[in-house]
């Protein structure tokens, strides 16, 4: 039985690039909704935007209570995870090949940015 | 903070965006000087506010480098094992270390990027074709300023790798992609072709980034009153950048650029003996 090869990176690999593109464009897109609407929110309730962002715990809070820096931290924080779900995508992209090696290596930078987001929450 | 002011580092990092992604370089080499000379903001402020911006110009930057098949993902994932972890200390110290140390080191880095810059814009930097490829990274794209498709082989993995990780270091240290450190390193190390070292680079800025970024925002280093505009500028310019980049002729990118690094490096030198630099605030 043939183990199948790893495809070389000079080959089409179009399960990597389709997701990755989409996740990069709504990452952005939902980013800058949400830093818009912050703005917005500023601009109605004549509400200067904070000089420093909010603990992630009460971002959630600020949302329900209409928080101009609430909506502008979220869309901080879904910018900050977009290139996280891009490594996460990559993951299942070499998992899927069957490309042992590099499923190892993008775990492991997986890895180092959920440690950075344990840091942020802890 | 003025709503003037907030338009001005809109501009501003606007055209950081469109030379950042141009030159793969994130813009953060431009934004955090100009930010902290002339804007007269705090050092770790437009540190963490230009890591946040850099990673949306990476975003942005990168869908269009990876639709022209700049991207080498796999190249990417190998250097981001050393970028990231140096990424993730920088973000660390950045919190403990004094304004004026970051500002020598910062100064010291905008000078090595000159001289990197120069050398690049002089034709270093040798593309490989061949050789062996044990992990298959080998790669090729359509240059669409020549017409060419040029095919390539990273080599002296073991050399490139390890220096990688100042670049993450650095990074992490000075809210920059990183890519002023990678670019180089891809392209004169590692034989990499300009234009994928910075397609590939501008990909592996946003990981980099975000990996110290997370450390910025844990320490409330980000101050949405200048990140929002810096982003909202950086992302009006990333995508012009990345399309320009495409266009362009690789020498043609650089060489107006290491004056104004070379003066924001000196700015920033003097500043830290404790020297007032005209115009800064």
């Amino acid at each position: 039985m043939s183990t199948p090869m790893p495809p070389s990176s000079d080959e089409p690999i179009p399960y990597e690039i389709g997701p990755l593109t989409t996740i990069l464009a709504w990452g952005f897109r939902l980013s800058l909704t949400f830093l818009g609407l912050g703005l917005l929110i500023a601009l109605i309730q004549q509400e200067p935007l904070a000089e420093q962002v909010e603990p992630i715990d009460d971002v959630l809070g600020g949302l329900f209570d209409l928080q101009a820096t609430a909506f502008i931290d979220l869309g901080i924080i879904i910018l900050l995870l977009t290139p996280v779900a891009t490594v996460a995508t990559l993951v299942m992209g070499f998992i899927h090949a069957r490309d042992r090696i590099f499923s190892l290596i993008s775990v492991f930078v997986l890895g180092a940015l959920a440690l950075a987001i344990l840091l942020a929450f802890f | 903070m003025g709503i003037d002011t907030a338009v001005l580092i809109a501009l501003f990092t606007a055209l950081a965006g469109v030379l950042g992604s141009m030159l793969g370089l994130g813009g953060g080499v431009f934004m955090v000087p100009v930010l902290s000379i002339f804007f007269g903001i705090s050092l770790k402020s437009a540190i963490a506010a230009s890591a946040v911006a850099v990673v949306a110009n990476s975003v942005v930057g990168s869908a269009v480098h990876l639709r022209s098949r700049f991207v080498n993902l796999r190249l990417a994932m190998l250097m981001e094992v050393a970028t990231t972890i140096g990424a993730l200390g920088g973000g660390l110290i950045v919190v403990l270390i004094s304004p004026d140390a970051l500002r020598a080191i910062f100064g010291l880095v905008l000078l090595y990027v000159s001289y990197a810059m120069l050398r690049r814009s002089t034709g270093s930097g040798d593309v490989d074709q061949t050789g062996p490829d044990p992990l298959r990274l080998a790669a090729t794209y359509d240059d669409p300023a020549t017409g060419d498709t040029v095919h390539y082989v990273p080599h002296k993995l073991l050399l490139g790798i390890p220096v990688s990780t100042i670049a993450g270091l650095l990074s992490g240290l000075l809210g920059i992609g990183g890519g002023v450190i990678k670019v180089p390193i891809m392209n004169t190390i590692m034989g990499v072709p300009v234009k994928a070292a910075a397609g590939t680079s501008t990909f592996m800025v946003g990981i980099t980034v975000a990996a110290s970024a997370w450390v910025y925002y844990s320490n409330g280093l980000i101050d949405p009153q200048v990140t929002v505009p810096a982003v909202l500028g950086i992302i009006a310019g990333a995508r012009a950048g990345a399309t320009l980049a495409r266009r362009l002729r690789s020498r043609v990118l650089v060489q107006v650029l290491v004056a104004v690094l070379a003066y924001l490096a000196v700015s920033l030198l003097l500043q830290a003996a404790g020297i007032s630099v005209p115009g800064a605030r």
